[in-house]
This record gives structure tokens, sequence and C-alpha cells, in this order.
């Protein structure tokens, strides 16, 4: 079993404003240096969720994204063939996966081990996975898990290479949690399912947990995919879903919001390529 | 919790100076695999590792058939794959918009670290996959990563592939950050120039069982320095640790370590770093070399190349030697200057991100 203790989001959809500089500024303004906005939207959200909490300093950090920090790339290849110069030595080590991580880890004094995930489909899935491995195993107390996407435009050519719907609205976020084995003071358990599962696996799934479970469907599930996965189950759904737009890591931003603001449990649904994955998240007696 | 074991059974690997066996024989004969090349920047020379322009994912499957076919294994339908790369499809998309001088058909897809773990899915048809991107130590994290989940039962086969392919970005960039040898580099060297970029292509198929022809992976540890993005910790704080967590999670203690495969990339600060954290912790005094002046540094590839390579140290029961070094800078350290066969037992392996992201991986023979 493992627990969440902290929560943190920031998200925003395709059309509204989100001034990450600015906010993340006022929190420290020394960190602003050399960081561009993907890097201060993962701290903006890591720090949501822990504030100026001292953390244990072995805590280790996952972190996800799906596309990873797209705009540095643009920069680096205008560099190239707009104004025919070399890499600049920042935007080449912000084009790492790690630096987020790094600086994340920097800000909150972490030394553990720091990890990140990166893949198109199941990405918060598939890192939550890990870490619950290591937190069964034993091999870590407490880990900060984040995941990090930012809006990339024209969202038309975004949209179609991700594979999701015209109409639905893409957005970006930053969404993290603080994960542990420690029960005392947890605001939930999260249990991520080890295996995917078809179309058959999950409907049966949902039919062997208890009616009163809600259930919320990632942006990929689509609504004659959910009607055939429900089938006919008077069951609640948990509509995240319209304070957020489409990315890779809505997942948590969907779990993020249930332990902010729902009750009981929630199982959460996600699709990639006809493969389903289930997370179920229960709620704590809050004191 | 009973842990499961974990078994390196089959491996097989290309960099620039061939497939594995070609890689022993380099570095058992010093025999470097790095050119100077202008072909990316044509106004600076830089030391280079490249085996086959253009080809780098038909050489992806081919060295992952390999494995398969070293295997037990009919497929890979009940095995996971797990991918540790910096660079993924950027390549890719270097080429379409070097070509077309715009955005407009760059394939977020292809670009992702996720398109080799594609690339390899549809090949192989793996029950699933995993990437992971911690640029120079992507593929030691795989390699913790496999080993965690077997130890956890979650699989009993996992085939870890570090993959990095040269691009503009890589070398130009490492270039703008003045780390670039124009020669071959030299770690641990006195007055050091500079890492060679290379690229790498590293499969291992991990198991729950054992073989005739398994390394044991006893042991895995990850730190982060959270000191500076480009800089190591100069007290070597999280190098050590990563070493000294590793060690214990193989069971055993630093002075059953016969030999450390270091990440020795030949620039000034990982170097001295490095040197600093073996001298530390390992007060046994036991070999210490970098093979990266034969490979160059093949980046995200380069925790699993060195898995294979620190493998083959155990079973040739041969250490390997520290080549193109005529002046260490820390005298503390062994640094052997030819190969030397001894009885090896265990091999601790590291590998060094920007970021101060480190991780050790312990490898032992089998008993």
């Amino acid at each position: 079993m493992i627990y969440v203790h902290n929560t943190g989001s920031v998200t925003r959809k395709e059309g509204e404003e989100l001034d990450v500089k600015a906010q993340w500024k006022t929190i420290s303004p020394t960190m602003i240096r050399r960081t561009d906005r993907f890097i201060q939207l993962a701290l903006l959200g890591a720090y949501q969720a822990i504030g100026e909490t001292a953390l244990d300093k072995d805590t280790a950090l996952f972190m996800a994204s799906g596309q990873g920090n797209l705009a540095v790339f643009k920069r680096l290849r205008d560099q190239r063939y707009i104004h025919k110069q070399p890499p600049k030595p920042v935007d080449f080590i912000n084009s790492l996966s790690n630096t987020s991580g790094f600086y994340v880890a920097q800000y909150f004094d972490l030394h553990g081990k720091n990890l990140n995930v990166s893949r198109l489909g199941f990405v918060a899935e598939i890192t939550l996975l890990l870490a619950q491995n290591d937190l069964e195993l034993g091999k870590e107390d407490q880990v900060l898990l984040g995941g990090v996407d930012e809006l990339q435009e024209p969202a038309t050519f975004t949209k179609r290479t991700l594979g999701i719907s015209d109409e639905s609205l893409l957005g970006e976020g930053s969404n993290w949690m603080l994960l542990s084995r420690e029960h005392e003071g947890a605001l939930a358990t999260i249990d991520v399912a080890k295996k995917k599962m078809d179309l058959s696996e999950v409907k049966a799934y949902l039919q062997s947990i208890d009616p009163a479970c809600k259930v919320a469907f990632g942006f990929r599930c689509t609504e004659p995919m959910i009607r055939e996965i429900i089938d006919g189950e008077e069951r609640e759904r948990f509509l995240y879903n319209e304070a957020c737009g489409f990315y890779e890591t809505e997942t948590l931003y969907a779990l993020n919001s249930f332990i902010k603001e729902g009750e009981g449990e929630l199982l959460f649904i996600n699709v990639y390529e006809e493969n389903f994955r289930v997370i179920k998240v229960s709620l704590l007696p809050r004191f | 919790m009973q842990k499961n074991r974990v078994f390196v059974n089959a491996y097989e690997s290309l960099s620039c100076v061939g497939n594995t066996a070609e890689l022993m024989a380099a570095i058992y004969s010093k025999q470097s695999g790095i050119t100077i090349d202008t072909s990316y920047m044509s106004e600076h020379q830089a030391g280079l590792g490249s085996f086959a322009p253009n080809e780098f994912f038909s050489s992806l499957k081919s060295v992952t058939r390999v494995v398969l076919e070293k295997s037990n294994l009919d497929d890979f339908s009940n095995t996971l794959l797990v991918v540790g790369s910096s660079v993924g499809g950027i390549g890719k998309s270097e080429q379409i918009f070097f070509k077309e001088k715009n955005y407009k058909n760059i394939n977020p897809k292809e670009h992702a670290i996720s398109v080799i773990s594609d690339a390899l899915n549809r090949e192989f048809g793996f029950k699933d996959s995993r990437s992971i991107s911690t640029a120079c130590t992507s593929s030691a994290n795989a390699l913790m990563l496999a080993q965690r989940l077997i130890n956890l039962g979650a699989y009993e086969n996992v085939v870890v592939v570090g993959a990095d392919a040269l691009c503009y970005t890589t070398v130009c960039g490492f270039q703008a950050l003045g780390v670039l040898s124009t020669q071959q580099c030299t770690p641990f060297q006195e007055g050091r120039v500079g890492m060679n970029v290379a690229e790498g292509i590293a499969a291992l198929l991990l198991q729950k069982v054992q073989t005739d022809e398994s390394v044991e992976l006893c042991g895995s540890a990850g730190s982060s320095d959270a000191f500076h993005m480009t800089n190591p910790d100069p007290e070597a704080g999280g190098a050590i640790a990563c070493m000294q967590k590793a060690v214990e999670n193989a069971g055993l203690k630093t002075t059953d370590i016969d030999y450390v495969n270091a990440h020795g990339t030949g620039t000034q600060a990982n170097d001295a770093v490095e040197a600093l954290a073996v001298e530390t912790l390992f007060t046994h005094n036991p070999y210490l070399s970098s093979t990266k002046a034969i490979t160059g540094h093949t980046l995200g590839a380069a925790g699993a190349l060195e898995a294979i390579i620190s493998c083959e140290v155990i079973k040739q029961q041969r250490i390997a030697p520290q080549t193109s070094m005529s002046k260490a800078e820390n005298r503390q350290v062994n640094l052997p200057r030819e190969a030397i066969e001894q009885q090896i037992r265990y091999v601790i392996s590291n590998s060094f991100a920007f970021g101060g992201n480190n991780t050790a991986v312990v490898f032992g023979a089998v008993k």
C-alpha cells in the first residue's frame, strides 16, 4: 500500500493565461536565471505540493513528461538556421531531460534517486507504477512524483499528432504528489494496476469493485468507449476534464483534483493504442 | 520480502569500435575508435565516435536481434523493454528541419525519447516498454529499474537497451559548453582537455533464471547531488553516496569490489570528482579505469555499454586498462596501464550525468 501525503497542481487550458515566470519569481527570485518556462512550470507545480516543508534528503524524485521540453528544441533549431549560431550553452543544458529534475531537487534539497520518464501514452501511469514498485520493495521510503507538460502551439498540429479530436482543448500542467510508505497523516492511498488491460478486462475490473467507487476517464477515452466500459452501470463520474485541457500527464491532475475535492474512491481509466491502464485512489479520513 | 536474483544472460553492443567482441579486443589492445571530425562543425574539429551514419535504427534492431538469438527465448512477447536514451528521435527531427527549414513535418511521436522503444516494439512485439531519459545516466537507470522489477517479481525477462545516435544538438551543445576534445580523450590524465561524444547501442537481457552464461546484477543505486546543473559536487558527496548504496544493495562490503568501471569522461570536473569518490570510498584501492578513450562517451547508452564491458571483465577475469593516460592527476587511485589478469568477483560501474544525477550498478561472478 502506498500513501499520498501532499498534492499540488498548476494547470491551464488553451486560451487561458498562465504567467509561470511571474508566479515563480514571487517564490524564488534567485532561481530564475538560466531556467526556462518548462523548468519554471515544474518548479511551480512542485512548490504547490511541498511549499516550504523540509523533506527528508533521501526522498527520490520521479518526473514524467509526455513530450518533454519541446520549446527548447525549437530554440536550438532557430539558433542554428535562423541566427546561424551554435547552440547557446544554457539552451543545450535545458534541453536535457533531467534538467527540470535537477532544479526541483536543488530547490527542495533532495539527494535521492532522480528519474525522468518520457513517453507518449500512459507516462503518468508508468511513472506512478515505478514509484509504487520502489516503495513496495522498500527501495524508497518517500517519492516526490510529478508530471510536467507545456502547451505547444499551433494546437491543431499538436492535436493531430497526439491523436486527440479537434474539439478537445489542449492544456498544460505541472502536477505533483508526495508518495510514501508512511500511513500517518496521509490524504489517500493509491494503487496502480501493474498490467495493461483490454476492453473486456477493464469492464470486468470495473464491475468487480464497489459500486460507490467513482470513475474518471482520460482524454483519449472517447464517449462511445466510455459507454461501452460503463455498460449501463449507474456509476458516478468524476468530471475533472472541464477545468483541464489535454496533455500527456493530465492523469496526475485528475488524481490530484479528486484527492482535493472528491469523496470516497476513484477509479481512473486511461487508454492508449487500444490498451487500458487503471489507477485506484481511496481517500482517507481527514482530521 | 524475498527478492528474486537478477542475471544478465545475453548481450550485444555496437560502438565506434564494432560489436562486443571487437569492443573488448579494442579495450585490451588499447585501440581507440575515435576519429577527428569536422562534419558537424566546419570551423571546429572534434574527436567523435561514429559507426554508421544514417543506419542507427537498423543497427538498433540488429543488435537487439542478436540478443534474442543468444537468449533462451523464442521471442520477446513475454519480455519488458526498458530503454535508456538521451537523444531519442532528435536526430530524425533535425534531419527534417535541416532539409525543410521549418517545423511543419516534425512529428512529436518521432521526436520523443520513446521513438526507440516504439521502433523495437514494432519489430519484436515486446510485452510492454518503458523509456528513461536522465542524460548520461539513462541506461544505467534503465538497468536499475529492470533490477527492481525482476526483484519484485513483476517480470521474469527484461531487455534493457541503451541507445543514442550522434546528432547536431549533442555535438554542438557539448562544444558550446567547452568540454569537447579536439583529440582522443584522456580520462584521469593530468591536464586533460575534454570528452569525445559518440554513438552507441547496447542491449542486455536480464532474467530471473540463471544460465551457464550468467553474470549477476547484484545491486544498484542512484543519488542526486542537487548541487549545480553542470558541475559535480566537488566533495563528491553524491558520487560516494550512490556507490555506497549500490554496494549495500548488493549485500556487499566496499572491500569486495575488485574493479571500478569509471564514468571517466575526460572532462576536468568529472574525473577529478570521480577519482576523489573512489579514493574516499574504496580504501583497499581496487583497479579503476574508464573505457571512454576507446568508445567515446555514448551518453544515454553509456551505462548499458559499460555494463556489458563490466560483464566481459568478469567473464574474462581481466581488468580493462586505462588508455591514453601517461600521467595521472590523482596518484591515490589505482589506474592500470595494461590489462591485468586476476580473480574478479565484483565490478561496480559508474554513470554520472549533468544535474548531479548519479547511478552505480554492481555486477558479480555467479556463485
